[in-house]
């Protein structure tokens, strides 16, 4: 009697791992793909080893994409703080749409599951004032350190501003399990640009900040085929976005509803691989004016970048290329080497350039 | 083979070839004293070790994560060696001799084997979900092979996966799972009495003094961690009680007593000291306590004291004194601390460490008077050696002088003269029947 317990205890452990093994490999197979944009970082794992920690879009979701029941989490509680902390691990869905090349964007994240459509399964990690950060098990990729470290110096490196891409496929469950990863082509860096720095007088300690003048937002193709960008002009191929952090929404950007001029075939510009595309942002133009407020209190008010006081300043700003939508795109030259889909830049500050 | 029918054997042999006795006697001398069957600890020890190390190794080994080793011999390896490892285990146990021994290190290198290839089968399919659960199920998986083989080993495999579940599950996710210790203490606890396990009882108490503080830190604060560890402590020192006497004095009740002595001292201890006294006799709960700040607050304590109501009722109805005078010290400490928390009187902390003082004072005092008068020398080292703390402790916070200090010093190292001349006055007959130097 003895040994049938045994016998079935050891299957049951078998069982077990098949299962974890076969539900995944079932997905690999069956499942609908979709990429997911990501910035990898490089922890390491006692029982897994090294890998590679992934963030993507979808992880943290602003409060204007929460739905249904996760509308109420934002509102007033007694303890703020505890019922926040009792929301970790609550299971959500993350509805999605695919652009032309198959990478994900969150139409809404929900604590209803869809009834059918492609979506996420995802766990909620934390919750603020304004958003909510959720996890869907593919943020890891294990591979061997060497490959972990390379992955991390590229990033920095040779890859600088470009998107690695997570190849996942996911089943009518919304499980998601990874199939592939790679990087994109084109890559986005940013250059804040200051004035020349002037001597520090002799009584004080410290330089005062110096406000940036402007940026200088750098496309270059890291891929083996030619590109094709559009460079509409004054950088108005680029988008200003202001990150709400802490409740308070700041900074936004003056000209965020306008539809982007329409390109002309004059715009398009060919880049080779390797070659890149330098475009200078001026923040004294009004193209690039921001709606600021000192605190919630008091009113908004246009300023130029230029002018914002970069020591008192932490939003956080992104610039993002935005291609030229389908129905322009016909209308240009190499419309077939076009790219499609819209690139952010790191986040950075006015203060201290680059953040994350 | 026990030491004193080992030292018979070997004599009985010399005897017989001095020619004091002939062949037959020897015989007859030894088979009153036969061999006891033991367990063949030294194998079982190393190999369920080895076993161990062994599983670790492998998953480290697998965790380097060669890009070489293709994803079907990954897993044709995972699945394999678990299979096999249990396979191998069931086997050696249906052989005779010490090879059954081995099956159990075998088993335990298959439970070893599962564990590691939770994590492995998440490596290869770069699976990143919440971690903790990899460790619940291995835990589970050791849990059910330790009731299926009746062992030991995989029951200490699971109380140490299974706590480790319980804490990742509260300091790295922040989310108290109450159920990780009530799985223990049932699920291992169990086993724990069927085999009579001193070990396994002592593993077993001391991951529930782990995942009941940690759980009670989580729904409270300092204060709810305290009184959790007293009431758990004291119930301990009550359900000793309710053992029968053998229990009582083997083993496993002396685990029971030292894991109970040992919380119940250091929360004693603890609260002789003023500024702590005063932070965790503090009654304050979150305005939206959930019921598990409760239960560690009040049921907790209630059931620790109800474990006293059998040796209350015996010492009311027989006059018996089976409980030992000085641990009546115990349930009233719970009494105690809980009504100067109630009635908020944690400001006035001199009535606590007043008390608690005492409390320590007492036990110690009890203990060093028993060692002495029954000949018990390890409860007269332990009360000497509470003593010495009690007043070393005092020595930095009470007497503000050194003249007091000095006394302070006087007294305690008369107080450890006068009780080495009263064991040696007690023991002087015995000592002196022995044949040892009067």
């Amino acid at each position: 009697m003895r040994t049938r317990w045994i016998i079935a205890v050891a299957a049951a452990q078998v069982a077990l791992l098949l299962f974890m093994a076969g539900e995944r490999e079932w997905v690999l197979h069956t499942g609908r793909t979709v990429i997911l944009r990501t910035v990898p970082l490089d922890p390491d794992d006692p029982m897994r080893g090294a890998y590679v920690r992934l963030t993507h879009e979808l992880n943290r979701v602003p409060k204007a994409q929460c739905h249904d029941g996760l509308v109420s989490w934002f509102a007033p509680h007694e303890s703020t703080w505890r019922f926040q902390r009792s929301l970790r691990d609550q299971r959500v869905y993350a509805t999605l749409r695919l652009n032309e090349t198959n990478v994900a964007e969150l139409v809404f994240l929900s604590n209803q599951k869809p009834a059918s459509g492609l979506f996420l399964r995802g766990r909620v990690e934390s919750v603020d004032d304004d958003s909510v950060q959720v996890r869907y098990g593919v943020e890891a990729l294990f591979m061997a350190k060497q490959n972990a470290q390379k992955l991390d110096t590229e990033r920095f490196g040779s890859k600088a501003g470009v998107p690695l891409d997570l190849d996942v496929r996911v089943d009518p469950r919304g499980l998601a399990v990874t199939r592939a990863h790679h990087w994109e082509s084109l890559g986005l860096t940013v250059a804040i640009d200051r004035p020349a720095p002037t001597t520090t007088p002799q009584n004080q300690l410290a330089r005062p900040p110096r406000a940036p003048t402007g940026a200088t937002l750098t496309l270059k193709n890291h891929g083996t085929t030619p590109i094709a960008i559009v460079n509409r002009p004054g950088g108005r191929s680029f988008r200003l976005i202001s990150e709400t952090r802490w409740g308070f929404a700041n900074d936004l950007w003056a000209h965020e509803t306008e539809p982007l001029p329409e390109p002309t075939p004059a715009d398009v510009i060919i880049l080779q691989p390797g070659e890149n595309q330098k475009v200078s942002i001026d923040f004294s133009a009004a193209a690039w004016t921001v709606l600021h407020r000192i605190n919630e209190e008091n009113p908004v008010k246009p300023v130029l970048l230029a002018q914002l006081d970069p020591s008192g300043n932490t939003t956080l700003f992104r610039f993002e290329y935005v291609p030229p939508s389908p129905i322009e795109r016909a209308k240009l030259p190499h419309a077939d080497l076009i790219s499609t889909t819209p690139l952010k830049s790191r986040a950075f500050n006015l203060w201290s350039g680059g953040v994350d | 083979m026990s030491k004193p029918s080992h030292w018979i054997h070997s004599e009985s042999s010399r005897w017989v070839r001095e020619q004091i006795i002939t062949d037959a006697q020897a015989a007859r001398i030894c088979s009153l004293y036969p061999t006891p069957t033991t367990v063949p600890w030294g194998l079982l020890l190393f190999t369920g070790f080895g076993a161990v190390v062994l599983g670790l190794g492998v998953i480290l080994l697998l965790a380097y994560n060669w890009d070489e080793l293709p994803k079907i011999a990954k897993l044709g390896l995972v699945f394999g060696s678990v299979a096999a490892a249990h396979g191998g285990a069931l086997h050696l146990r249906r052989l005779d001799g010490w090879r059954p021994i081995l099956g159990e290190a075998v088993a335990l290198l298959g439970t070893m084997f599962f564990g590691a290839g939770i994590w492995l089968v998440a490596q290869i399919y770069n699976i990143d979900e919440h971690y903790p659960n990899g460790f619940l199920f291995w835990g589970l998986g050791a849990l059910a092979m330790a009731w299926a083989m009746d062992s030991i080993p995989q029951a200490l495999v699971s109380v140490v996966v299974l706590t480790i579940w319980g804490c990742t599950e509260i300091f790295a996710f922040h989310s108290a799972i109450d159920g990780s210790w009530l799985l223990i203490a049932i699920g291992v606890g169990a086993l724990a009495w069927r085999k009579h396990s001193s070990l396994l009882l002592a593993t077993v108490l001391a991951s529930l003094y782990i995942l009941i503080l940690s759980n009670a830190g989580y729904w409270s604060n300092e204060s709810g961690v305290f009184f959790s560890a007293l009431a758990f402590s004291v119930g301990l020192l009550g359900t000793r009680h309710l053992l029968d006497v053998p229990m009582r004095n083997a083993g496993f009740g002396r685990v029971i007593a030292f894991f109970g002595f040992t919380g119940f001292l250091i929360c004693a201890f603890i609260l002789t000291f003023e500024n702590t006294a005063e932070h965790l006799l503090k009654w304050s709960l979150p305005e939206d306590a959930a019921a598990w700040v409760w239960f560690y607050r009040w049921v907790l304590p209630v059931a620790a004291l109800a474990n006293w109501c059998l040796p209350l009722l015996r010492l009311f109805r027989e006059k018996s004194t089976a409980v030992p005078r000085e641990e009546w010290l115990c349930p009233i400490a719970i009494f105690y601390s809980l009504g100067l928390s109630l009635a908020g009187l944690s400001s006035e902390h001199e009535l606590a460490t007043l008390a608690f003082n005492l409390i320590v004072l007492a036990l110690a005092t009890a203990w060093m008077v028993r060692g002495c008068r029954d000949g018990q020398r390890r409860d007269m080292i332990i009360g000497s050696l509470i003593l010495t703390t009690l007043v070393f402790a005092r020595y930095f916070d009470l007497f503000d002088n050194l003249a007091a200090r000095g006394a302070a010093f006087l007294l305690l190292g008369a107080i450890l003269f006068a009780e080495g001349f009263y064991y040696r006055r007690l023991r002087k007959p015995e000592i002196a029947n022995e044949g040892g130097a009067s």
